[in-house]
């Protein structure tokens, strides 16, 4: 997924961070390059609006989706 | 006529037990069926000497990789590349499943170009969430298990015989199936639920393939 490809609105970051801090800041996902990333650092990339973080946005709100059947 | 396919499957780290782990079953499968022979490279065998030795000797249809790796490389036993830019000409006319980070972006573009059938891997770094308290057992890993599945669903698909692109498919499918229906309090004592969603969401995302859809082994 290229992130130039999309636009993400505020609201959905918003969203995205309403619901990631929601979460133990602590836990932990595990990448497959011997690195740990927590919920902490995780929200950091969200809220700097990185390329990770925008990636990270952009598959939330597509598993929201499918959540709700869209 | 016999099938072959090699599968490296290095076990040196806590990312590459895991996956150890995940590829488990397939051997298990294999070993079963009488059509199907597959050289496991497993552990201290999964090196680059040991793959291009299988793949010239042996001339496997798939390609299994299994392990650490970047936009450029996949690595075996301790971090050693055993496939990059030097040597993935070896992977001519097969097809190529690397579970593995990133590889696709450049690796599997330039597998493409020198005459892979078919490369699927991920286009970012491959997600999983673990329970701490089982580090040490993989397989006893509840939250291990979605992404287990999905990678065994792929696998699975790929041996029996489907093309590259139902196997895309079926296993987009089963993380779909998860991200549904992951959840109950039965198989989430711990509150994981929506950090296991959103990795099983990412790897969704990104699980992609360059080359022939229609190829199958």
């Amino acid at each position: 997924m290229n992130t130039k490809d999309f636009n993400i609105t505020e609201e959905q970051k918003a969203l995205v961070l309403a619901r990631l801090k929601t979460l133990n800041p602590e836990s932990k996902i595990t990448l497959g390059d011997h690195e740990e990333i927590s919920v902490r650092k995780i929200i950091k990339h969200v809220e700097e609006g990185d390329d990770f973080g925008k990636k990270i946005v952009k598959v939330q709100i597509r598993m929201l989706q499918v959540l709700a059947g869209v | 006529m016999v099938k072959r396919l090699v599968v490296t499957r290095p076990q040196y780290d806590l990312a590459t037990h895991y996956l150890h782990d995940f590829s488990k079953e397939i051997i298990t499968t294999i070993r079963s069926a009488k059509d199907i022979h597959a050289t496991n490279l497993e552990g201290s065998k999964a090196v680059r000497k040991n793959l291009e030795n299988t793949l010239i000797k042996e001339k496997p249809g798939l390609v299994f990789l299994n392990g650490h790796g970047d936009k450029k490389e996949v690595k075996g036993h301790k971090g050693e590349v055993i496939l990059d830019k030097f040597n993935i000409e070896l992977t001519k006319d097969k097809i190529v499943y690397a579970l593995s980070c990133d590889s696709l972006e450049e690796l599997g573009k330039l597998a493409i170009k020198k005459g892979t059938k078919s490369y699927i891997g991920y286009r970012a770094r491959f997600m999983i969430v673990r329970d701490p308290s089982r580090e040490g057992a993989p397989s006893k890993d509840k939250n291990a298990l979605p992404f287990k599945r999905a990678c065994a669903m792929m696998i699975n698909a790929l041996v029996f015989g489907n093309t590259v692109s139902r196997s895309i498919d079926l296993t987009k499918k089963e993380y779909l199936h998860s991200i549904r229906s992951y959840g109950t309090s039965e198989d989430d004592p711990f509150g994981d639920t929506p950090l296991i969603r959103l990795a099983l969401a990412w790897d969704l995302e990104f699980l992609d393939m360059e080359g022939d859809p229609n190829a199958s082994f």
